[in-house]
């Protein structure tokens, strides 16, 4: 079988429309590696099912990030960057998101009310990705989704 | 990439639909198009089932909606979302919230019953 490592970084401005560039950017590499993992299912004779890596809760939740990054991060400065880096493997997805604002204290978010507007974005990402990591600053999140959860 | 589609259903009602992905560069023209909406002071039916993408900010967008429709007594219901778009409801717990039904006839039997 192919073993793969896909590592890529993008560092953008603070500026919404590039998001949607950045998901195509993304999306094309899925397609690209989902060509090996097709090789890797026939050397193997079994399904690996390689699509939750590209797939929706995946998608919302790297738009989320970048959300947060560029507008609770740096505040909508488009003079401030924020980095996306991935490393794709064949069993593991690790997505990093920085920004160069002050950070947050993510031990005390304020509880999600409904009709209020913030902190929905976390909510989403904690549901969707299997490990979610703040840096002790508060402007670098990590998350991490697993091909199959909990298997080596 | 995101359809908004308008119609009149009788006096009380319009029904919307969006076909397509609610993002950074649909927000604005969802915005001004529900701001118009809630001047006409009518029932809205939202039909959600050719959304194929929302995020948080898109939810943000309903939950504005819905404020404003509350302010002028009248009421909105959302038809048939997407599993997945579904689901975002689920999450964050807007399901409770909305008024969501399965097809146009349920949400007519609704508003007028």
């Amino acid at each position: 079988m192919i073993k793969f490592v896909s590592k890529n970084e993008f560092v953008f401005p603070s500026q919404k429309p590039y998001i949607t560039i950045l998901f195509k950017v993304i999306e094309d590499m899925g397609h690209g590696m989902k060509k090996i993992n097709s090789v890797n299912q026939k050397l193997l004779g079994e399904e690996i099912d390689f699509g939750i890596f590209f797939g929706f809760g995946i998608t919302v939740a790297i738009d989320e990030a970048l959300k947060n990054a560029i507008e609770h991060g740096n505040k909508n400065d488009a003079m401030k960057k924020v980095t996306l880096e991935y490393k794709l493997t064949n069993d593991t997805l690790s997505i990093t998101v920085k920004d160069e604002g002050e950070g947050f204290d993510y031990n005390n978010l304020p509880e999600v009310v409904a009709d209020e507007d913030s902190g929905r974005g976390l909510l989403l990402i904690r549901n969707f990705m299997d490990e979610v990591n703040f840096n002790e600053k508060g402007n670098e999140i990590n998350m991490i989704k697993y091909r199959k959860k909990g298997e080596n | 990439m995101l359809d908004i589609k308008k119609d009149y259903i009788g006096q009380e009602c319009i029904y919307i639909k969006l076909t397509g992905k609610l993002i950074y560069d649909t927000e604005e023209e969802v915005n001004l198009t529900f701001e118009e909406i809630i001047s006409l002071e009518k029932n809205i039916l939202l039909d959600l089932s050719d959304l194929n993408y929302i995020n948080s900010s898109g939810l943000g967008i309903f939950i504005n909606l819905l404020k404003n429709i509350k302010k002028i007594n009248r009421r909105l219901v959302i038809i048939n979302p997407g599993a997945e778009v579904r689901m975002l409801f689920e999450i964050t717990s807007l399901d409770k919230m909305f008024e969501i039904v399965n097809t146009i006839d349920e949400a007519k039997c609704l508003i007028s019953g």
